[in-house]
């Protein structure tokens, strides 16, 4: 059944996952997609493997199976997350309904960080698994929403090698379907004048926030050193683990938890410029760790994964109008630091860092002007504006028409052998 | 300092002539003796160099002494580079940019020889970053397009090898002059162009630019009566290579059929010396440009622009680069959006009448060009070659079975 011309279309978000009162990045972009569209006039049907949380008006959850696909009517737009189940991504390919790619991250540079504790076998087929997945889905979707550009580079160069002359074209051709959405920074005026939630101990120093989980991707043991530094000298600066213990359910992020505050103990940080969080912080107690702080900190290596990433964490500090320091690129600390909104120092560098974090926990004057400009990057990568793109494809007459050539059995065959 | 480059370089300095002379030239400045090895036939401007100028053939390789720092291109020819890679030499791989993305469609080769072609970067890319001990690219972006291309290898330690390419790669971008721009030049242009608004098309016309969305939007200016012109440095003939020839007929054609070939759109007529390009540049408003949405124009570094940099010209553009975004964000530039010739004719339209404005953006333009100076670009490569670690690390080298599968291209 067709809709009428007046009619705002419906649509799907298929998106898989949890959504709970706790939502961390992916399930925050979900959500705040899902509002945008119901914003819009668009009855959304958000479709999910799981949830815990009252839609409001405008919105209705669904479970994520196959059956789903049958609701779907000609022209309703449709908006599919790269990491559903494959067998529900296989079953949507195969139909003629066209869709829209919502990558809010590449996790093809993500499990690089994983894949060294894997047997070489599996390396490899997980490995060949997200190129298939990914040319199959590049090729299928009529637009594609990515963080960056750095993403768009890394998944041409995923397609260049493919002996098909048509994945070849599509990687000639992929700007042409992108479209930069990344996650945005929340909208709602900043809290202000909740009590200083630091443990006592710290009350009255600089407090540099690390304001998300600690995984092994990153490079802590160049922060550490950083503070080991700034203890010896005598500096005020004292850094703050937010996620003082794993906050997933998944055990294989225990491990780097454990490995930092256990560093910071041999180093002889710990407890006294370098502090974690005892207790779990919910997202209603965030804004006041970020209004008590001087700055955020990241540090990364100069890695693929860095490379291709989007900080989510630094949103809020830009909503919270705090500045960052970041040891080593990303894209998201490279416009901070273009912005005049963060100090982007040397990779791998504790003593640059130390120097930059030293520079902040001291001058105030400069901490207020880099949060003055952090605040108004913020306004410039609310939710609003990051998603304007996706949010006006919803409604573009001349979207959701075109569907690309289905994937063979041959490729399902080779995505189960992963050969 | 050994430098290994197949260019050939004469008169008329091309992009990668010019680099190459810039790293040789503040080589020699950090009082490092520069072997220039160069493609048979090339000579150097006396006033540009002092380097020892050698032909690039095999037998140049046994000459290097261990301990010789040594940068190469990332084009050298295959069997030199089987060669180079299978002696235990460390070296630094000079990619001032990735061809791979500038042939993954090329219009004039069939689907077979596209295919070896993209083979054979494939395994050249790859013996580079696993035997280079550095490697120079010009942006960000291709090393994340180098980490994707390498991802699905099946071979032993790729994990590793992409995860860390980002501590192998450093980004030295082609710069812009560190002479100063001088002004005072004679008018260049022919004299139908005198009191038209100029916007320069300032280098070659290649398969991967968007050049009808550009004659479109002049056709557009002419019919509402603009001043503005624009003028094909390159002119009408280039190499005489088909592939060089084909898009230069096709502009042509194409600015013949709108009807504004020698009105609002001219070529220019004899080959333009280096010598002359600043008069281009002093008279012109600004420089033109058409990108498509295309992975060539999102991962490269259009060297042409640094000229703009140099002389404090702004850019007008359909489509977006690296440079003319890092232009834009420093007021340098006005970029429309890709395939819309009324957004570009409306840029370069208010270009023309507001001369607050072109010197605002002329500003942006030569504040970026400071930054973006030979001598700063050039500075983490210079500082690798002084370095008393650099040049001592080699890693594993390449298989007979490499060797055969790139002449097969397989």
């Amino acid at each position: 059944m067709e809709r009428s011309m007046n009619e705002a279309r419906p649509v799907w978000l298929l998106f898989g996952g949890n959504i709970g009162p706790m939502r961390l990045g992916p399930a925050q972009r979900t959500w705040e997609i899902a509002l945008r569209a119901a914003r819009e006039g668009h009855p959304v049907h958000l479709v999910l493997d799981s949830w815990d949380v009252e839609p409001p008006a405008g919105i209705d959850i669904e479970r994520l199976h196959s059956g789903v696909l049958d609701k779907i009517r000609h022209g309703d737009a449709v908006i599919v997350s790269p990491y559903i189940r494959g067998r529900i991504l296989w079953r949507l390919m195969r139909r003629p309904i066209p869709f829209h790619l919502d990558f809010y991250c590449v996790t093809a540079a993500e499990i690089l960080e994983m894949l060294p504790d894997w047997p070489r076998r599996e390396r490899w087929i997980q490995r060949f698994r997200r190129r298939v997945r990914y040319a199959t889905l590049l090729e299928r979707a009529e637009t594609v929403y990515l963080s960056n550009a750095h993403q768009t580079a890394f998944l041409g160069g995923l397609l260049f090698p493919s002996p098909d002359p048509s994945q070849a074209t599509l990687a000639a051709r992929l700007p042409s379907k992108v479209q930069e959405a990344p996650m945005g920074c929340r909208e709602e005026t900043f809290p202000t004048g909740a009590e200083n939630p630091y443990p006592t101990s710290i009350h009255g120093r600089p407090v540099f926030l690390w304001g998300g989980g600690i995984w092994r991707w990153f490079d802590i043991e160049t922060l550490l050193q950083a503070f080991v530094q700034l203890q010896a000298k005598g500096s005020p600066a004292v850094l703050f683990f937010l996620a003082g213990s794993n906050p997933t359910k998944e055990s294989v992020h225990d491990g780097p938890v454990r490995a930092a505050i256990g560093r910071a103990r041999e180093l002889g940080v710990l407890g006294k410029s370098v502090h974690f969080n005892q207790r779990a912080a919910g997202p209603s107690q965030l804004p006041a760790y970020l209004e008590h702080c001087a700055a955020g900190v990241m540090a990364n290596p100069a890695s693929m994964e860095a490379l291709c990433s989007w900080r989510t964490r630094l949103l809020d500090l830009a909503w919270a109008g705090r500045p960052v320091v970041t040891s080593g690129y990303d894209p998201l600390s490279g416009i901070f630091s273009r912005f005049d909104a963060g100090i982007l120092t040397t990779v791998g560098d504790p003593g640059a860092l130390a120097e930059a974090i030293d520079g902040l926990a001291s001058a105030q004057d400069r901490r207020r002007e880099l949060g003055e400009n952090a605040a108004l990057l913020g306004r410039k990568m609310s939710w609003s504006r990051t998603l304007a793109p996706l949010v006006e494809g919803l409604s573009s007459e001349g979207a959701f028409r075109k569907t690309g050539a289905p994937p063979s059995f041959y490729w399902l065959l080779r995505y189960a052998v992963g050969r | 300092m050994w430098l290994l480059y197949p260019d050939r370089i004469q008169g008329a300095l091309l992009g990668p002539g010019v680099r190459i002379l810039a790293i040789s030239r503040h080589l020699e400045a950090q009082g490092h003796q520069v072997e220039l090895v160069l493609g048979e036939g090339s000579h150097l401007p006396s006033s540009q160099s002092d380097a020892r100028l050698h032909v690039l053939e095999e037998s140049v390789l046994a000459r290097i002494q261990p301990g010789d720092g040594l940068i190469v291109s990332g084009y050298l020819p295959g069997r030199i580079l089987a060669s180079l890679a299978a002696r235990p030499q460390p070296f630094q791989a000079d990619l001032y940019c990735t061809t791979a993305t500038e042939i993954i469609c090329h219009p004039m080769l069939g689907s077979i020889r596209l295919l070896r072609e993209r083979r054979r970067r494939l395994l050249r890319y790859r013996l580079l970053v696993e035997r280079a001990e550095r490697i120079w690219v010009s942006n960000g972006l291709q090393q994340a397009f180098l980490g994707g291309l390498l991802y699905s290898s099946p071979r032993k330690g790729t994990v590793r090898t992409v995860d860390t390419l980002p501590q192998k790669c450093q980004e030295v971008p082609m710069g812009v002059s560190d002479e100063p721009f001088s002004t005072g030049n004679p008018w260049p242009y022919p004299g139908a162009m005198r009191n038209r608004r100029i916007f320069l098309w300032g280098g070659g016309i290649w398969n991967w630019f968007d050049v009808p969305t550009l004659l479109e939007a002049f056709a557009l200016l002419q019919e509402n009566g603009s001043s503005a012109a624009l003028f094909f440095l390159g002119g009408r003939r280039l190499s005489g290579r088909e592939e060089h020839e084909r898009p230069i007929r096709a502009a042509l054609e194409k600015a013949s059929s709108l009807g504004i070939l020698d009105r609002s759109v001219f070529f220019n007529e004899r080959a333009a010396q280096p010598q002359e390009l600043p008069g281009y540049l002093e008279h012109c408003v600004a420089g033109a440009m058409s990108n498509p949405a295309s992975f060539e124009s999102a991962t490269s570094w259009r060297t042409r622009y640094l000229d703009l940099l140099w002389a404090g010209k702004p850019l007008v553009v359909s489509g977006s680069d690296p440079l003319a975004e890092r232009m834009a964000a420093s007021g340098g530039a006005m970029v429309s959006a890709s395939g819309d010739p009324v957004a570009l004719a409306g840029s370069i339209d208010k270009l023309c009448r507001d001369e607050a404005l072109s010197g605002s953006l002329g500003a942006g333009s030569s504040a970026l060009g400071e930054r973006l100076r030979w001598s700063k670009v050039l500075s983490p490569l210079l500082s690798a070659c002084d370095d008393p670690g650099s040049f001592s690390r080699t890693a594993g080298q390449p298989t007979l079975l490499w060797r055969a599968r790139y002449k097969l291209g397989w």
